[in-house]
């Protein structure tokens, strides 16, 4: 038999199994000088269907249902016993031989689905990591998409979420945080070979995941495959009867962190003062300019404290001066807005089977979520289904279909406080009206300013929202043609993907009240209804012919070419107009306003077109060697740089197979692996960057009461554009011994990302334009990965215990190599900058030397600083910065890399050092499972609007926080009068508004300041149970099974010290929907995003 | 047989996917390729409104930040320091008007089949807005590199290229005006709406040469180089100016209006008094924050108007006020632009629907003199950007003021000059009856400008009155030489006595307590004023009485004249030399 035809499928064994029992049956009786006995396995259970043959001689026979065998046998002949899954075990012929099959538990026979193919893990060359989801199928359970599920199982890949909404999309990188700093950088995502989205596929559809992370195993993707490559596989049907698998999970969602707050009014008003007066000497009238601040008002609010029995909703007073309502509150909105717990649930229904002729899957899946507030009804919902078969034509021509489509809807409430179509973010917002003091609702019932402003009134009426709708719908149809059986292949396939989705959104303006006399007051100015409607079309078509030539058992060779076309096209409307007629009725029909916008949205196509082809060959199974190339088209550049050349090549040595260590039966594998290889990047971002074109907009100028169409001059277009280069250079080593138990891979790389397509050299101002973006940059990337197994079973109490633990580390550093600019801006927190020689995510700051103390201002010792903040001065219970370049001042000179002032590197905010731990334990059907995962070191500064860890550090009227009140100093309510100093607390004294940019003593990082955000987490804990066999049986079920699983159970992590309303996993700025928060505007804020979830699931699977 | 017939499906599989040659050309299908673009002369009317809609200027000028009448909570430029590393104003999108006109007027006859004059008014167009452009950057660094078409990135010569003096770079600026002033056409179509009109060229002209001609003949030297000026011009740019101003008179178009603060707070703008407006509108959602920064105490600046600007207005018999009173009597009998421009006793605005009597909020003013030029008089528009109150950008009455002092300045100024500009102002928005030509100087304005001029200082006194809040003080003051006084004492108003609650309009409502901190403010009722020494505090004027003082420290030096050019720009081009008094 040739053992490479064969698949580990368990059907498969038992067809063979079936096959050879029968064979026996016939040749049993001519048999004579027989050796008789029992194959069984580790645990005494028969062997069915083992092979037993004479070793030189053809024929043999194989085992029957209780593990018996005879074999006619000349003395002094050696026995060989063999069956898949087993290892081989020779013995001289004697009148018996009872033999122990052991289990071969090495992955060497593994089949793992590569590019364009599938290859047993044992000749794989390049840096491939696979996964079964059997690994994670409890924790798909719980999440919209896959993507959550594999943070933490493969080493190098990165799965970043900017905050935790349930349809976040992933930002998906293979081998370091930083790609490249031109043009892309995320890995391509195939599903069944197909580009797709890694967020719509059903999670519990998907097989294996392999991730192809070195410029080899990539190369025949070419310029998409640049950056990595990940390959979902869907499963498929077998050969069996209708087989019907259900599966349930219900989910319930709680915040990892709930961030805490001052919520007496008296507390923070006081703090207010403080903070608010440090900076500005006097009172305010307002309270950002909304909530009317008296010291007459203060006093009384002095008394209210004093009132601990009356109702929150009874706090209030009328100011006989004008008729306005007086609020004295300890309201916390925090708990007002949100939900402590939310829900969710998964259905997932499977119907899979088939025959040698022709096979099925069918699979459909329910998700949804409901939301963390307490109105406003946000829910998150999806549907999957997919409808997959597979049809033998001929003996030599199979035709596969695989047809899914995904529909996902969201439904969220909004808030507005402006004119026009960007909502606010409601957890910044609390940041801006979210005082204690003011109330939910007026007395007589109706909202209160901050109420409407925060836009808590708008989430309960429920007329505000944004529905996000999409649906795709994907056909691959595959021909595979046997043109000469095992040796000639040809495939074809053509794969239509069609998603067609809808943004629309209203905005309506609530009512408030200010005093019981006085007229409602609203906001925002005016209703809004607004579309976006959009399509995206993609169609491909692979082809390829793969020669496999016998050329004996020494050499083996794969020949593979093919030819890969795409076609891409995104259309993108944006309607908007005002003034709804009716609330409740957003609808084109229904609208007056003036105001309106019918434009495109951002519409592009584009194509490509590659040849590739990859040479595999093997000698003796110990000396691998495999190249591949692809020539690439694209239509993202210049006719005269459109295609591109991209090779490489890699080898790898089985030193486990050579003589020396041939015998060395506990050696399983030891590979080394080496490869390097060139891709070319095409994912310039803009589809069109080498053409020079110009829009045409709607003016917002207006003539004659009129808006008008209005261009500008085309933007310089860059010189010559060409492809950005990774190359990447592997070497890497495959461990595996003591038959299996023990697994260590690891590999080091070095990525070269040249000719990154960044901006040119600095051009005088007077050019009027951006200096033209050009391949001027290139980067390299140094890393390394390592992953250690251990896994075994022992006979525990009559059952099978089965353990295994896997950890692994990774990190990787990247480092600009050449870089144009006269200037060599430093980078900040606010602004992205790069110089030659920097290393990617450096935090340039100060050094702080304390606080300034009583002692310190009495002796003079005040280290000037460049930063001002308004009326601020320098006074004790502030930090001490220290003069490094001992200038006299401390400054930031003009934050060039020549004249950076005293400004240091201080740290680095990329993760390092990425690592995880899994788990499991397996014993009569209960299994435990846990996977730990974490970053060993990164440093983090809060961006200035980061009011969950600043507070009254930056706007004086943002919340604040219990843990700021042990402060260095602390002043009155007047600001002016020392009350007390404590130089062992963290906090300096309360200044409002420092933190606020660059140009304030604390916006800009310092090495005080600066957080560790490392952290350890306990990211799944599962325990399942599968009923006994026999009971299951009973009722004619295949399987049963039932667990409870939690994520993000437990974190250690540092923040907890000085920034304990942070999650290490959400230390992003705020929810990007909301279009408030983005890095580098002015508006940038950590941790206003959704909240990172801690879930409990209880699922059930059933298989009948 | 079978060989074939896998032959023939492999081979029909491969020429379904067979591609048309150009598969990898895409064109972007929602914008325009530029190499076509200049097809017709609506591709020049949509590429022009592009300026209208980038350059117009916004409802911003009428913020009066560091001058010498308006008192502010923070003149960041006196006070901060200015110095070439944080000096901007010279990024490249600074610079992105210059090429985007450029580009325009090196294509604009690519448009085939229009005749000359067409082809000129579209030039016309570009050289106007390019002429705007550069005297921004004249006014902040003094002369700059010049350029007439747009530069290459590998064009070494020009983005290297030295600045060009300000005499240069003011007579290509002139020149642009000139081409504009004779070239643009007074078609209906292109008057009195957003477009560019000749009418506006020529008003505009007439302000950048008044800007230009007395500049150059209060300074005695040219801040940029030290030295004085290499051509003695002073008389040019001002006859020029005087040219303009006359040439748009002489239309009889434009005429002064006679509701002064109508002229600032209507939604239609009124082409009566009005040349240019930028247009607000509630319906089509375009709309500013003037009402909301003039009546919060955190947006703004806490516009305040200074007890001697106030002083200034003249009696409705047009004598100068010189008695010191309490602030509601200061409002009888005074120029009708006085109660226009600062809230009366009489003021009264929507609060909620109803109309209320409305004093001096101290929590919004510094001296009790509180701008409503500009404000909708309805607290519904105090707290967001939703004020629709179109904004001139230039109107009638300051032509007719440039005009005046042009013509003054050369000596040239008449009687009946004196009726045609000034008198008339007087007498429609300020409701003077006697407007007599001046013969004697008023002492107080006379020590105030250092001049002896009679008619000259009413010209001034015309110009602050009539123009204040529309962005002109803190040019006049430069263009004088006059910049020193941004450092002068800001006073508020007169209060009798220490330690009293005021009810400054009389509706019975103490509306302010002033107080000092041995006082500890009484629990009297109004907004505290506290007396005390504090940068940005008050004092009294008499200790115990008289006007009030706001203190804040500003320091304007000579240096300020003219900006620094940025250390970066230099940085970049060596070529460029910094302003004399930043070396």
């Amino acid at each position: 038999m040739n053992q490479k035809s064969l698949k580990v499928g368990s059907w498969l064994k038992h067809l063979l199994a079936a096959f050879l029992i029968f064979g026996m049956a016939f040749t049993g009786f001519a048999q004579r000088n027989t050796v008789r006995g029992t194959v069984v396995d580790e645990e005494g259970n028969p062997v069915v269907g083992a092979f037993v043959t004479v070793q030189g001689a053809s024929g043999g026979t194989s085992t029957d249902v209780d593990g018996r065998y005879q074999i006619d046998a000349p003395a002094g002949s050696t026995l060989v016993f063999s069956f898949i899954g087993f290892r081989t075990q020779q013995v001289p012929a004697s009148s018996a031989a009872n033999i122990v099959l052991v289990q071969d538990r090495t992955s060497l026979d593994e089949s793992v689905v590569v590019a364009y193919g599938v290859q047993k893990k044992r000749d794989i060359v390049g840096a491939v990591e696979n996964l079964s989801t059997k690994e994670i199928e409890s924790r798909t359970g719980n999440t919209m998409n896959i993507s959550r599920a594999l943070q933490g199982t493969i080493p190098g890949l990165n799965l970043t979420f900017s905050d935790g909404k349930p349809n976040r999309n992933a930002t998906v990188q293979i081998r370091g945080t930083v790609n490249s700093i031109g043009s892309g950088g995320s890995a391509l995502v195939l599903i069944d070979g197909i580009e797709g989205d890694m967020n719509s596929v059903n999670p519990d559809d998907i097989e294996s995941v392999t991730v192809l992370k070195d410029a080899s195993s990539a190369a025949v993707y070419g310029s998409r495959g640049t950056f990595g490559v990940i390959l979902l596989t869907t499963k498929s049907g077998g050969n069996s009867q209708p087989k019907v698998t259900y599966s349930n999970a219900f989910n319930i969602y709680t915040r990892t962190v709930k961030p805490q707050m001052v919520t007496n009014g008296l507390q923070w008003t006081t703090s207010f003062l403080e903070a608010y007066r440090a900076r500005t000497t006097s009172d305010p009238a307002n309270i950002n300019n909304v909530f009317a601040f008296s010291r007459q008002w203060y006093e009384n609010l002095k008394q209210w404290d004093q009132d601990k029995t009356t109702p929150n909703s009874e706090r209030y007073d009328v100011n006989p001066a004008n008729g306005r309502w007086r609020y004295y509150g300890n309201t916390s909105w925090y708990d007002i807005i949100f939900r402590d717990y939310t829900s969710g649930q998964t259905h997932n229904l499977t119907v899979s089977g088939g025959s040698d002729k022709a096979n099925y899957f069918i699979s459909g899946r329910f998700f949804t979520q409901n939301g963390i507030y307490n109105a406003g009804d946000e829910k998150f919902n999806q549907y999957n289904v997919r409808a997959k078969g597979s049809l033998k034509i001929r003996p030599w021509l199979r035709l596969d279909n695989n047809t899914d489509f995904t529909k996902r809807d969201s439904h969220q409430p909004l808030g507005f406080t402006g004119y026009g179509e960007t909502p606010v973010n409601i957890f910044r917002m609390l940041n801006h009206q979210g005082y204690p003091m003011t109330l939910e609702k007026n007395p007589d019932g109706s909202w209160t300013e901050a109420a409407v402003y925060i836009g808590w009134a708008g989430f309960n009426e429920g007329n505000s929202w944004r529905n996000d709708n999409m649906f795709n719908l994907k056909n691959l149809s595959t021909l595979t043609i046997d043109l000469v059986k095992d040796v000639l292949v040809a495939r074809a396939n053509y794969a239509f993907y069609y998603e067609n989705g809808n943004r629309s959104q209203v905005v309506v303006p609530y009512f408030s009240k200010n005093g019981p006399n006085l007229s409602e007051a609203k906001r925002p100015a005016n209703s809004r209804y607004s579309e976006f409607p959009w399509t995206r079309q993609r169609q491909t078509a692979d082809a390829t012919l793969t020669f496999t030539p016998n050329l004996g058992p020494n050499n083996s060779l794969t020949v593979m070419g093919g030819w890969n076309i795409e076609d891409v096209v995104y259309k993108r409307n944006h309607f908007t107009r005002t003034e709804l007629l009716m609330y409740d009725r957003p609808n084109w029909s229904l609208l007056n306003g003036e105001d309106m916008t019918l434009a495109d949205g951002g519409s592009w196509d584009s194509a490509l077109n590659g040849f590739f082809g990859r040479i595999s060959y093997s000698y003796k199974g110990k000396y691998l060697a495999e190249i591949s190339g692809r020539y690439d088209g694209n239509s993202r550049f210049p006719s005269n740089q459109r295609w591109g050349f991209f090779p490489s090549a890699s080898f790898g040595w089985r030193i486990s197979e050579e003589g020396f260590l041939k015998n060395a039966e506990w050696l399983d594998n030891l590979k080394l692996r080496f490869s390097a290889g060139t891709a070319g990047n095409g994912l310039i971002s803009n589809a069109y960057a080498y053409m020079s074109t110009m829009s045409v907009t709607k003016s917002s100028v207006l003539s004659n009461g009129n808006t008008f169409s209005r261009t500008a001059a085309p933007a310089p277009i860059p010189d010559g554009l060409t492809w950005e280069k990774a190359t990447t250079y592997d070497l890497g080593l495959d461990f595996e011994a003591l038959n299996g138990r023990l697994n260590f891979v690891a590999d080091v790389y070095r990525k070269a990302t040249t000719d990154m397509y960044v901006s040119g050299d600095e051009l005088p101002a007077v050019y009027g334009n951006a200096a033209p973006k050009g391949n001027y940059a290139d980067m390299q990337t140094d890393g390394w990965e390592v992953s250690l197994g251990w896994r075994n079973s022992h006979s525990v109490g009559g059952h099978t215990l089965s353990y295994s633990i896997k950890g692994m580390v990774y990190d990787a550093m990247s480092k600009i190599t050449r870089y144009t600019s006269k200037t060599n801006k430093l980078p900040s927190i606010y602004s992205t900058n790069y110089y030659e020689g920097m290393t990617i995510g450096e935090i340039w700051g100060h050094r702080i030397a304390g606080f300034i103390t009583e002692a310190d201002k009495a002796a003079g010792n005040i280290v000037p600083i460049v930063y001002k903040n308004s009326s601020w001065k320098q006074d004790v219970g502030d930090l001490q910065f220290i003069d490094l370049d001992g200038s006299g001042r401390v400054d930031y000179g003009d934050e060039t890399l020549a004249n950076h002032g005293d400004l240091v590197k201080i740290g680095n905010m990329t993760p390092r050092y990425n690592y995880s731990l899994n788990m499991n334990v397996n014993w009569n059907g209960i299994g435990l499972s846990m996977m730990w995962m974490g970053v060993g070191k990164r440093d983090w500064y809060p961006a200035k609007e980061s009011g969950w860890f600043w507070g009254q550090y930056g706007r004086p009227y943002s919340m604040s926080m219990p843990w700021h009140s042990e402060r260095a100093a602390i002043y009155d309510d007047t600001s002016t009068t020392l009350l007390s100093t404590n130089y062992d607390a963290y906090w300096p004294r309360l200044v409002s508004y420092i933190t606020q940019g660059a140009n304030n003593p604390y916006g800009r990082a310092n090495d005080y300041f600066l957080q560790k955000a490392s952290f350890l987490r306990l990211k799944n804990l599962t325990l399942d149970y599968t009923l006994p066999k026999k009971w299951v049986d009973a009722i004619n079920f295949e399987s049963i099974k039932f667990y409870v699983s939690g994520d993000n159970l437990f974190t250690l992590t540092p923040l907890k010290k000085h920034a304990p309303n942070y999650d290490p996993e959400g230390l992003y700025p705020g929810d990007a929907d909301w279009a408030t928060n983005n890095v580098g505007g002015d508006n940038y804020g950590d941790g206003d995003g959704y909240p990172v979830m801690r879930v409990y699931t209880f699922g059930v699977n059933i298989t009948f | 047989m079978k060989i074939m017939k896998k032959i023939v499906i492999l081979a029909s599989a491969i020429l379904f996917f067979a591609s048309c040659s150009d598969f990898l050309q895409r064109d972007p299908d929602a914008t325009l390729n530029s190499e076509t673009y200049f097809a017709n002369e609506t591709a020049l009317q949509t590429y022009i409104n592009g300026f209208i809609n980038s350059y117009t200027p916004t409802s911003a000028l009428a913020r009066e930040d560091g001058s010498d009448i308006i008192a502010v909570t923070r003149t960041a430029y006196y006070i901060d320091d200015w110095n070439p590393n944080v000096q901007g104003g010279w990024s490249s999108s600074d610079w992105n008007a210059i090429y985007n006109i450029n580009y325009f007027l090196v294509h604009l006859r690519d448009v085939p089949g229009l005749s000359e004059a067409t082809y000129n008014h579209y030039e016309a167009t570009g050289r106007f807005w390019r002429a705007l452009q550069y005297w921004n950057k004249v006014r902040t660094f003094g002369g700059v590199p010049y350029y007439f078409a747009p530069i290459d990135a590998d064009d070494e010569e020009m983005l290297y290229k030295p600045r060009d003096s300000r005499e240069v770079t003011m007579q290509y600026i002139l020149d642009d005006l000139n081409f504009a002033c004779e070239n643009l056409s007074t078609d209906s179509k292109w008057v009195n709406n957003a477009n560019i009109s000749r009418y506006i060229a020529l008003a505009i002209k007439s302000r950048i040469c008044l800007f230009e001609g007395t500049y150059r003949k209060y300074h005695a030297t040219n801040p940029e180089t030290g030295s004085a000026w290499t051509t003695n011009e002073a008389n040019k740019y001002l006859t020029e100016a005087a040219d303009a101003a006359q040439k748009l008179m002489a239309t009889g178009r434009y005429s002064i209006a006679t509701d002064y603060r109508g002229i600032f707070t209507k939604e239609a703008p009124s082409y009566t008094e009005g040349i240019w407006f930028h247009q607000y509108n509630t319906a089509a959602a375009h709309t500013h924050d003037l009402t909301w920064y003039f009546t919060s105490g955190s947006m703004g600046s806490k516009w305040s108007g200074d007890q001697d600007f106030i002083q200034s207005y003249l009696n409705l018999d047009g004598t100068p006020h010189t008695t010191t009173e309490e602030w509601a009597q200061e409002f009888q009998n005074r120029d009708k632009r006085l109660a226009a421009t600062f809230m009366p006793p009489t003021y009264t605005k929507k609060i909620a629907g109803a109309s209320v009597t409305t004093a001096p909020d101290f929590a919004v003013t510094y001296t009790g003199y509180q701008p409503i030029k500009w404000n909708i008089d309805d607290n519904a528009y105090d707290n967001a950007s939703i004020s629709n109150n179109s904004v001139p950008i230039i109107r009638y009455g300051e032509v007719l003021l440039n005009y005046a002092e042009a013509k003054a300045e050369l000596g040239q100024f008449t009687e009946a000059d004196w009726n045609n500009t000034i008198a008339i102002l007087r007498k429609n928005h300020g409701g003077i009856t006697n407007t007599a030509y001046p013969t004697t100087a008023d002492p107080v304005l006379a020590e105030y400008y250092k001049l002896s001029d009679p008619v000259l200082l009413e010209i001034r006194r015309e110009r602050s009155i009539e123009l204040v809040f529309e962005g002109h003080r803190v040019n006049d003051l430069m263009r004088w030489a006059r910049a020193d006084l941004i450092n002068k004492q800001w006073y508020g108003l007169y209060i009798p006595e220490v330690n009293k609650s005021y009810d400054l309009n009389g509706d019975g409502t103490m509306d302010i307590n002033v107080y000092n901190k041995a006082d500890g403010n009484g629990g009297r009722a109004g907004t505290p004023v506290l007396i005390s020494n504090a940068n940005g505090g008050w004092t009294l004027e008499n200790g115990d009485h008289g006007r009030l003082m706001y203190n804040l420290e500003r320091k304007f030096t000579e240096q300020r004249y003219l900006h620094p050019i940025p250390a970066a720009a230099i940085v970049l081009n060596p070529n460029l030399e910094q302003n004399a008094a930043w070396k």
